[in-house]
């Protein structure tokens, strides 16, 4: 047997997936290339290989320690209703095909996280329908905050818009004052990651209560804002994107038939977001 | 370290510890800082201004068949001076292993480099790698003029080619070598559950005189198997072990490694610490009263 002969077939069965579902299927083929004597290739063909790949999986899971930083619920229930092992084990060969390339920290975090959404969504229960749900609210808590320094800050254009008639205001454009996004939930993200992440977790399905949720990247305070908003409030700011008119959003928003609302009585929300620095309302 | 308590009592460093230093700087008497880590980002010797370091790595490769770079080794020597380390603390592992005569990979990821899996393994626990840790750890403890304390593995598996038991085997190292050691229990309490042995028996066996330094952390049960996790409590078990190492050993270092999580409940910190601090007091009245 040649010097480290052992050692050489763990280090690549740990860095090679390929190799290692190989030793699996086929360990006598796979092996013959190595000059092991008897005794090493009888207990090689024997070797717990499941635990092997559970190890790769697990050594995957240590090498993304970072998320614990933007992603600490996830990270958390992942471990609570423990199935880290088999989901890292399954990226294990994405994550080694990526490090070849020097991906960016934040590449990573993205790949894995999209690998995570398609993996909770494939699965049935409750406990995968909260981990995605905490996965939606971090993730987008981490994009905002990233975006917090790269969106660029809008013209300040400060109409005096309470004096503008509804002719002229309904002309004008809201534009977003900082990153915004808007996303709805079936549970109330917030205080579960609270309980999760301080270890006050009881492992029981949540009540139920719908959230829509707006997370507002404030350039003044430089912080990330949540709000908690309403249907009309989140349908407007869903519309905004810096081209769209008031009178453009209110169609969008507006259900004729359904909502009591005259396109007037939207007016009071546009202004509310303006006064909050939410929005900006820019002249044509 | 030489005017720190017996034991110190210290922290595995994470992102959350400089900020728990302002709060709670007398909660702790040191931080144990990864060489890898201090390599990566050199401003992490910052701490060395509030705290004692004690500096610990997995570059070694101490069991493996891999020499450590002479460029690795120059920076462990650079660090070591720097945080003024009272010793090094080194996995009795492997990092890298040679690229055996094994046809050449479809994707090869680093040609002609060893294999560098990233990650500690514990090698084949037989004779032969009881000469090789020993041939290492000869070569290597005069080098940084700290000595190298070696710690056990966490055992997952059945290492093909092992013809000994783990705590045969840091037996067999300690008589080859005059190491001195540092005692994981969350480690020997996942491979006691891997070989199914009875960890509080089995702790006995060590070499315990030989321990300056003990870590402590939690462990998981997932997919069938037992895990290392640094980002969890440990288990009572652990601080049962600890309270049976105490009577016999003397550990110069005793570190709370739960640096996975840079959101590690600073609550669940401060109540660990204060346990180890209880399962200490009791040790030191049982052997006062032997």
């Amino acid at each position: 047997m040649i010097a480290g002969g052992v050692e050489s077939i763990l280090a690549r069965s740990l860095v090679e997936p390929d190799f290692l579902e190989a030793l699996i299927v086929d360990p006598k083929g796979s092996l013959s290339s190595y000059s092991l004597d008897e005794t090493a290739k009888g207990e090689f063909l024997n070797a717990d290989f499941a635990r092997i790949r559970a190890f790769s999986g697990f050594i995957s899971k240590v090498q993304h320690n970072y998320l614990w930083e933007s992603f600490p619920a996830t990270r958390k229930l992942l471990t609570f209703f423990g199935v880290e092992i088999d989901l890292f084990s399954r990226y294990r060969r994405i994550q080694l095909s990526q490090r070849r390339k020097g991906e960016e920290r934040r590449e990573s975090i993205l790949r894995f996280i999209e690998f995570l959404e398609v993996e909770l969504k494939s699965k049935r229960g409750w406990q995968f329908r909260l981990m995605l749900e905490l996965l939606k609210h971090e993730r987008v808590t981490w994009e905002t905050r990233l975006s917090l320094g790269t969106v660029p800050e809008p013209m300040s254009t400060r109409l005096s818009i309470h004096r503008f008639s509804w002719a002229k205001f309904k002309t004008l454009t809201p534009v977003a004052c900082g990153p915004l996004v808007v996303r709805k939930f079936c549970y109330d993200p917030i205080p579960i990651a609270d309980r999760v992440v301080g270890d006050c977790f009881d492992g029981k399905p949540p009540a139920r209560s719908p959230r829509i949720l707006g997370y507002w990247g404030d350039r003044s305070g430089c912080q990330l804002r949540v709000l908690q908003l309403d249907r009309l409030a989140a349908g407007i700011l869903c519309w905004v994107n810096g081209q769209r008119s008031v009178q453009r959003i209110i169609d969008c928003v507006r259900r004729p038939g359904k909502d009591a609302l005259k396109p007037r009585d939207f007016r009071g929300l546009f202004e509310g977001m303006a006064e909050a620095r939410l929005l900006t309302l820019r002249g044509s | 370290m030489n005017c720190l308590p017996m034991p110190a009592l210290g922290v595995a460093h994470s992102g959350y510890i400089p900020t728990f230093l302002e709060r709670h700087a007398d909660a702790i008497d040191y931080v144990e800082v990864p060489f890898e880590l201090l390599r990566h980002d050199p401003s992490v010797i910052q701490i060395a201004e509030k705290k004692a370091i004690i500096l610990h790595c997995a570059s070694l490769s101490i069991g493996g068949t891999v020499e450590c770079s002479p460029q690795t080794r120059c920076q462990i020597e650079k660090w070591v001076n720097l945080t003024q380390t009272p010793w090094i603390g080194e996995h009795l592992a492997f990092v890298t292993a040679e690229r055996a005569e094994a046809g050449t990979p479809a994707e090869a990821y680093a040609p002609g480099e060893p294999y560098n899996i990233g990650y500690t393994v514990s090698p084949p626990m037989n004779e032969s790698t009881v000469e090789r840790v020993a041939r290492n750890f000869d070569c290597y403890s005069g080098k940084f003029g700290v000595p190298i304390l070696l710690e056990n593995s966490p055992l997952y598996f059945n290492v093909p080619t092992s013809t000994m038991t783990q705590v045969e085997f840091i037996n067999n190292v300690c008589r080859r070598t005059s190491a001195r050691l540092i005692l994981d229990l969350a480690h020997f309490y996942i491979t006691a559950n891997t070989f199914n042995f009875d960890a509080l028996q089995e702790i006995e066996k060590l070499p315990l005189e030989r321990v300056d330094e003990i870590h402590i952390s939690g462990v998981d049960l997932q997919s069938g198997s037992m895990w290392d996790n640094h980002s969890k409590r440990a288990p009572r078990l652990i601080f049962e072990l600890l309270e049976k190492v105490l009577l016999r050993a003397s550990p110069r270092a005793i570190t709370l490694e739960y640096n996975w999580s840079a959101r590690f409940p600073e609550h669940v910190l401060l109540e660990e610490l204060s346990l180890t601090r209880g399962v200490l007091a009791g040790a030191r009245g049982k052997r006062g009263q032997l």
